[in-house]
């Protein structure tokens, strides 16, 4: 018996998965947890920690504000140097009316922070999906490897191929065929044209959700840049239908 | 930053490599990288929380493009084109590249795979964060459910109301029918007409997914998985299923 439940919250629905196990209160703590993301992350609630960090009324120095914020806040601001700028928080239109939106790290981030509970709760196989973020533990209900399908980025009803491997594992997709061109490149503000979608597969979601957006704005070109990140590898659909690979990549592919 | 020269990876077949790619593949190297080449460096701590339009180094990009160039220029390749006719010719090129990796291109048909969702991920429209609603999840049918027609409960969103109702056969969902869904509007309409259909293809073509899991946003919402939920379970209830 495996517990499943799908919780909507941080502006995307969280599926959760957890393997032969009947213990709701592990499905209850990581509900409680995104909620908690919510409050404190949501660029969309108007005294939310990073809504008034935005705006100024708080700063990031502020008793208030948690060790988890300045968490992210420290791994955006080393993202946005190991990028050269490609990874930007500073850059983006937010919701809250100011340019400081976390969003593209802070969904992943949670999602993994979530699977490291599962684990020190001694849970071994489970399965979080985060709008199209996943992180996975051990392996799937059939003791076989997780099989995860990436979205063919034209047609969302199908899968453009298959990834299969055991946790920990993550994989992270950006794309804008949801809400439109809503990836800009926070050097120009423009959005992206090249590419359809990037996906990200390594061993931990927050890096992995980061990375796909990364590779994303830098376009094909940035698989050389994620090849040097270990444990990380991608691929990148273009905007006219080429699927684009790095090597390492090609070991997760289902046959 | 290195450049490695990996030799040695063989020409899988032989065949005129398309003019096209060749220009693609010098495109590759003209465009911007617009990132290092050097490994990630553990930055300093974050940055104040209000920073506006922060700008790439131009000469910095400049630079990392002539390397880029350099990189593409012992690049290892293997090129996969397929036609319409289902017909693949399989091109790969020889040597390293800058960070020892290959790469693959091929062309990408849409493949008839199943799709999406073992677990429906959704995309809330455009609104504000979700609501603390649960919904349970509109999960493949257990087997035994009695076969017949189950209507969900309606709910309302910001652009109307959705109602569903789940026909079952054979113990598995043959058909989901929208009873009610927002028409007020202009806009609704169009999000009604191009969503829903989806929605239901989704459902139906769901039960027989063989991926555990999808990445890559996939179409629903939350009002279309509340009412499809609430039909799941009179269904479930009805036949005696619990949970």
């Amino acid at each position: 018996m495996s517990l499943h439940h799908v919780e909507a919250v941080m502006g995307t629905s969280i599926s959760i998965d957890i393997v032969d196990s009947h213990d709701r209160s592990l499905v209850e703590e990581l509900v409680a947890w995104f909620h908690e993301v919510d409050e404190v992350f949501s660029p969309y609630k108007d005294d939310s920690v990073i809504s008034r960090l935005g705006r100024g009324d708080l700063a990031h120095t502020d008793v208030q504000v948690s060790d988890d914020v300045r968490e992210v806040l420290q791994r955006c601001g080393e993202l946005n140097e190991a990028t050269d700028g490609v990874f930007d928080v500073w850059s983006l239109p937010s919701p809250n009316g100011t340019c400081f939106d976390p969003c593209g790290y802070v969904k992943g981030w949670s999602v993994q922070r979530a699977a490291r509970l599962l684990e020190q709760r001694g849970v071994i196989d489970f399965c979080i999906n985060a709008g199209g973020d996943v992180a996975l533990g051990g392996l799937s209900g059939d003791h076989a490897p997780w099989r995860v399908g990436i979205r063919h980025p034209d047609d969302s009803m199908a899968v453009a191929f298959v990834l299969e491997g055991a946790g920990p594992l993550a994989v992270a997709t950006s794309a804008s065929y949801e809400r439109g061109a809503h990836i800009v490149d926070p050097r120009t503000g423009q959005p992206i044209t090249e590419l359809a979608s990037a996906t990200v597969v390594g061993p931990d979601l927050a890096d992995a959700d980061a990375y796909a957006t990364v590779l994303y704005v830098m376009g094909a070109d940035g698989l050389y840049w994620l090849a040097q990140q270990p444990g990380y590898s991608g691929c990148v659909f273009t905007r006219d239908g080429q699927l684009i690979t790095s090597e390492e990549f090609n070991f997760y592919r289902a046959a | 930053m290195t450049t490695p020269s990996k030799s040695g990876k063989s020409t899988r077949q032989t065949a005129p490599i398309d003019p096209l790619l060749q220009q693609r593949l010098a495109q590759l190297g003209n465009r911007r990288p617009g990132s290092p080449l050097s490994p990630p460096k553990n930055g300093p701590a974050a940055k104040p929380p209000t920073k506006p339009g922060r700008r790439a180094k131009p000469a910095r990009a400049a630079k990392l493009s002539a390397l880029a160039l350099s990189a593409v220029t012992t690049l290892g390749l293997t090129v996969v084109f397929a036609d319409q006719n289902g017909q693949t010719d399989s091109v790969q090129l020889t040597s390293g590249t800058a960070a020892g990796s290959l790469i693959t291109v091929a062309a990408a048909p849409p493949t008839a795979v199943t799709p999406a969702a073992v677990t429906p991920a959704a995309v809330t429209p455009a609104t504000t964060v979700a609501p603390a609603a649960t919904v349970a999840v509109a999960a493949p049918a257990p087997a035994g459910v009695v076969d017949g027609t189950y209507v969900g409960g309606s709910d309302r969103n910001r652009w109307g109301t959705v109602q569903v109702q789940v026909v079952y056969s054979g113990g598995q969902v043959a058909d989901v029918q929208i009873l009610q869904y927002p028409n007020g509007d202009r806009n609704s309409i169009r999000i009604s007409q191009v969503a829903l259909p989806r929605l239901v293809n989704e459902t139906l073509r769901s039960q027989s997914a063989d991926v555990n899991t999808v990445s890559g946003a996939t179409y629903t919402s939350k009002s279309y998985r509340i009412s499809m939920q609430s039909a799941i379970d009179a269904a479930n209830a009805a036949s005696g299923i619990s949970g």
